[in-house]
């Protein structure tokens, strides 16, 4: 578990705040992404009289977990009806969504963000799918994490940073636990689906291509190739098992790529764009600097920069 | 010592994360002293998230139509189909808590005050819920093809609902 020069070890290597930077924009992007949707369909996803009622949606929650009919309620003496509270808390959490990405006062935003979103994704939670939850822990790092240090107007008014050690170890530190949560995810994901006996016969992927849901194209001839569903559902159990050991060794560039396109295999026949959109998101924020580097010397660059020049 | 501090949080928010990761309902084996707080926590973070998505097995899909009776006794079958991909997803995922006992029914009657409430002039509405049969891959190399099968089918009146 070298890290090359120095012999640093790769969990610290992170040497800028860019790819917070990048976790923060590819995070800011996709929310808003999901806010035009849930704008535009929030009388069938988030109407309190919806196709799900939130009486029934809310008596699965826990009571400590924030959602829309508890704002309803307060706000109803001021006139508000339930709707239009819903809109307001839409319109907020666009408004955090779009200063995230500016990187304008990048932790209020950040904060403002996730404080629109619990109630939103509690309120709705099932109509949510993995994304749901993804998005969640994205959304938690871009508050608690310093995200807002590049690529940011924060930044812009803030005049050039410095770059002592203590910044340099506070990057190596924050990317460093994106990296250990993302193997956690994929060791998690791998287990899980290492332990069913479809994912070993390709029959879990010839069942996720047949399910309508998913359909992208017509894929039924696929049934003549069982060798090759079998190879697409061995690789995406050993993709996601080596992930969280392979990232830490010279094989890291080869497995994090392997992982995009799972992701963007995923999201092409399975059409889940925006959940991939969120796990590649947070793999270019944990791994992409590295990326970065190996393709710079990979071409022959003598001193690479951190990511981009600096 | 700040910074010590903020090194135990991420460890101990990251074991947090790895305890509820798999697929094993951890929090069925913990004391609810424990578990609550952990999972109260996890849903303010996302440190309780389970990533077990189509794992161990993917499981079917159920589908959800309507068909309305108008009060000259005319029928007509409704979806809840918009143009949009996404909505459309998580419309399927909203229709496959029907997999969970405890909630059909209230899923049935909430699905069909719905209905009734977008169309006035409906009298009832028939609730059917069918469940994708898929073959297994040497099924559908020997020629089986994906069927609909019925699981349940409910008639709710406007009256019943008063």
């Amino acid at each position: 578990v070298n890290g090359g020069k120095g012999g640093r070890l790769l969990f610290l290597e992170a040497a800028s705040f860019k790819p917070l930077a990048v976790l923060r924009i590819g995070i800011g992007i996709v929310l808003l992404v999901q806010a035009q949707v849930l704008w535009q369909y929030r009388d069938l996803l988030l109407a309190p009289e919806g196709p799900v009622p939130w009486v029934l949606s809310d008596a699965l929650l826990d009571p400590w977990l924030p959602r829309l009919s508890y704002f309803t309620r307060w706000l109803a003496p001021m006139g508000l009806d339930p709707m239009r509270v819903v809109e307001l808390f839409l319109l907020a959490h666009i408004v955090g969504a779009v200063l995230l990405i500016a990187g304008f006062r990048t932790r209020a935003a950040a904060t403002l963000a996730w404080a629109t979103y619990l109630p939103i994704r509690y309120s709705a939670h099932l109509y949510f799918y993995g994304i749901g939850g993804m998005l969640l822990i994205a959304l938690f790092y871009c508050m608690v994490l310093p995200t807002g240090r590049e690529w940011s107007v924060d930044r812009a008014l803030a005049g050039r940073a410095d770059g002592s050690v203590e910044r340099e170890l506070d990057a190596a530190l924050s990317v460093g636990v994106l990296r250990i949560h993302l193997c956690i995810v994929y060791l998690a994901a791998g287990l899980s689906k290492a332990i069913g006996p479809t994912w070993w016969t390709g029959d879990a992927v010839w069942r996720a291509l047949s399910l309508p849901r998913f359909a992208q194209f017509d894929l039924a001839a696929l049934s003549g190739y069982p060798e090759m569903l079998q190879a697409a559902g061995l690789a995406a159990v050993v993709a996601q098992l080596a992930y969280p050991v392979l990232v830490w060794t010279r094989l890291r560039a080869a497995i994090v790529l392997l992982a995009e396109l799972l992701h963007l295999g995923i999201a092409v026949f399975l059409g889940l764009w925006l959940f991939s959109a969120v796990m590649m998101v947070l793999n270019v924020a944990a791994f992409g600097e590295s990326l970065w580097l190996a393709l710079r010397r990979w071409r022959g660059a003598q001193h690479a920069p951190a990511w981009g020049s600096r | 010592v700040r910074r010590e501090i903020i090194v135990a949080g991420a460890a101990v928010h990251l074991i947090v994360a790895a305890l509820f990761a798999t697929h094993v309902r951890i929090e069925r084996y913990l004391p609810s002293a424990i578990e609550r707080p952990l999972r109260v926590y996890g849903g303010y973070t996302g440190a309780s998230t389970h990533f077990d998505f189509f794992a161990p097995a993917v499981p079917t899909q159920p589908r959800v139509r309507f068909e309305i009776t108008a009060a000259n006794g005319g029928t007509r079958v409704i979806d809840f189909a918009t143009p949009s991909a996404e909505v459309n997803q998580r419309f399927a995922v909203m229709y496959a808590t029907y997999e969970l006992p405890s909630l059909r029914s209230a899923l049935v009657r909430a699905w069909a005050v719905f209905v009734l409430e977008r169309y006035p002039d409906a009298r009832s509405v028939e609730v059917q819920v069918d469940v994708l049969d898929v073959p297994t891959l040497a099924q559908a190399h020997r020629g089986k093809t994906a069927q609909w099968v019925e699981a349940a089918r409910t008639v709710v009146r406007r009256e019943d609902l008063q």
